[in-house]
């Protein structure tokens, strides 16, 4: 029998008020899987992790992660299980520093251990070493992704939930962002991620879900999914071609939306 | 010029007393945006609960003063339990709808003060003589409460800077949602909050009635001079507010001894609207906000 999914969602629907902007949407990760939501901006990937993390109610569908419900637990209470969040907009503390805002994402644990942790964090994001005493409203924003990323690491979680990690960061910057996660895979992390940069996306995770509408359109292999055709002429022609350099050249157009 | 000296001095030390009855209606509107209309009622409860300490329990009037904090920290607890915490996590109008319940708040707290102490003046007799520092002539009872004071207003700040506690209070006034995400149990962040402002209110209270008499009805004055004090130094500007408290201190010495008590009270609003005039964002801005 295999184990049982880390995270497992059925039919949920969510929204803002009484409006869903989400429709019965499944969806499950195993442990140690990445699993990418492209879609265009609106199109629900942020209320679904808002669902996940417990930012919305849920109007209808459950949640499990490691096997339980995760109805009515708050946000702190899904990230004390072992849910990292990255929220939109990175959601820093500006004024704090890079390594108090470290040693908060594991506040609950004893000094020695947050120190501990933040010298891991250091080690896998070297950038961020000479910047820990800089407050995190000054830096820029691939490092303060990469603070928000620390941050949701310093709990030790099974699943990392990020959304939009490359929004406003240069192409280089978010193929080295990339990168650092892919690192931090070989440790049996499972990764969610919501990017409307696809080619980003696609390239990091296994697998992948194509959001519209608020509902899941397509689902499969990234690989598979960066060769459809639908998701190229949707969604990946949108960005920047120069950071997909396992592209043949020509072999991504730069098709409009 | 000795007259100038000492004039100086006893706004500097007033600035201390005005520290820290700002510094928690500071920290509550930092960490929570609620402005706390019951702050000046919490502190003439907190001096009036030290009269009662002293003249009933014969309690010497600096031990009332970590006494009051602790009744004012429980009773804040309460009040953010019980009638904040539901009523702001509710939705969008959380602001208004705060200001509005702090406002009835105050008139409750007001009100059963009365029921309790009734309407007349209190005091608590404390220090009465002077420290002599060569020529100048210092009331023992202000440059102790003062102390007390900034010693109090220091080591919440310390607390508030050092500890993995306090940093999730700043991690919470800064993001709600990045605190949340780190696991910090962001209701109960706002419950420490609200309480230690209002143990701060309670404290401030304990010590202010030993230099100035409280009546029931004196909660609404303290409310405008704390919040002018915050709104002068940047709403959540610890630094800020203790410049501002200072200035606050030296211009009501001032104007008391050279224009008299009732000019006095009317030049705080003047030297309030001109530093808004010159410096909407208060006096330091936002740096060094929480």
């Amino acid at each position: 029998m295999p184990p049982p999914d880390l995270l497992r969602l059925e039919g949920v629907s969510a929204g803002y008020g009484r409006v869903p902007a989400l429709h019965a949407v499944d969806l499950a990760l195993g442990h140690g899987e990445t699993l990418a939501i492209i879609g265009a901006n609106g199109a629900g990937k942020t209320t679904l992790l808002r669902a996940i993390m417990g930012q919305i109610p849920l109007l209808g569908g459950q949640i499990r992660f490691a096997g339980r419900r995760l109805d009515g637990l708050d946000t702190h209470a899904r990230a004390r299980l072992g849910i990292g969040y990255a929220p939109e907009g990175r959601q820093l503390f500006p004024m704090l520093s890079v390594a108090d805002t470290l040693e908060l994402g594991a506040a609950r644990e004893p000094a020695a251990v947050r120190r501990e942790r933040r010298d891991e964090m250091f080690a896998i994001f070297p950038k961020l070493r000479p910047l820990r005493d800089a407050s995190c409203g000054l830096l820029s924003g691939g490092e303060q992704q990469m603070v928000a990323i620390a941050r949701a690491l310093m709990g030790r979680p099974a699943l990392l939930v990020l959304d939009e990690p490359s929004t406003g960061l240069a192409p280089r910057v978010i193929a080295e962002l990339y990168a650092s996660l892919a690192h931090l895979l070989d440790s049996g992390l499972a990764v969610l991620v919501a990017e409307q940069n696809a080619r980003a996306a696609l390239r990091f995770a296994r697998n992948a879900v194509v959001c519209e509408d608020g509902h899941l359109t397509l689902r499969g292999p990234a690989k598979t999914l960066a060769a459809d055709p639908r998701v190229a002429a949707a969604y990946i022609g949108m960005h920047d071609a120069s950071i997909w350099s396992a592209a043949p050249a020509g072999g991504a157009p730069d098709a409009p939306i | 010029m000795l007259t100038v000296i000492t004039l100086a001095i006893l706004g500097l030390l007033w600035g201390g007393v005005y520290l820290l009855m700002a510094t928690g209606l500071n920290l509550i509107y930092g960490v929570m945006k609620v402005v706390n209309l019951a702050h000046g009622d919490f502190i003439v409860l907190g001096g009036l609960l030290a009269f009662s300490l002293f003249a009933e329990a014969g309690l010497n009037p600096l031990a009332a003063f970590p006494i009051a904090a602790l009744i004012l920290f429980g009773i804040g607890a309460g009040v953010q339990f019980g009638l904040l915490e539901p009523i702001t996590a509710a939705g969008s109008e959380g602001e208004l709808r705060s200001l509005l319940a702090t406002f009835g708040l105050s008139y409750v707290v007001a009100n059963a003060s009365f029921l309790v102490w009734g309407s007349q003046f209190q005091s608590v007799p404390f220090l009465e003589g002077a420290v002599q520092a060569g020529p100048i002539a210092i009331p023992a009872g202000l440059l102790a409460a003062s102390l007390a004071a900034f010693a109090a207003t220091l080591l919440i700040h310390l607390w508030l800077t050092t500890t993995i506690t306090g940093k999730s209070l700043h991690a919470t006034a800064q993001s709600a949602l990045g605190a949340a995400s780190c696991g910090i149990d962001v209701r109960r962040v706002r419950l420490l909050a609200f309480a230690l402002g209002s143990a701060m209110a309670g404290g401030a209270g304990a010590l202010v009635i030993t230099l100035i008499p409280f009546q029931t009805s004196t909660g609404g004055e303290l409310t405008v001079h704390a919040f002018t004090l915050i709104a002068l130094g940047g709403l959540g500007n610890y630094a800020g507010a203790w410049l501002a408290a200072e200035l606050l201190g030296l211009t009501e010495v001032f104007a008391q001894f050279y224009l008299g008590s009732n000019a006095a009270a009317a030049v705080i609003y003047v030297v309030f609207i001109a530093v808004l005039v010159v410096r909407p964002q208060g006096l330091l801005g936002q740096a060094g906000r929480v």
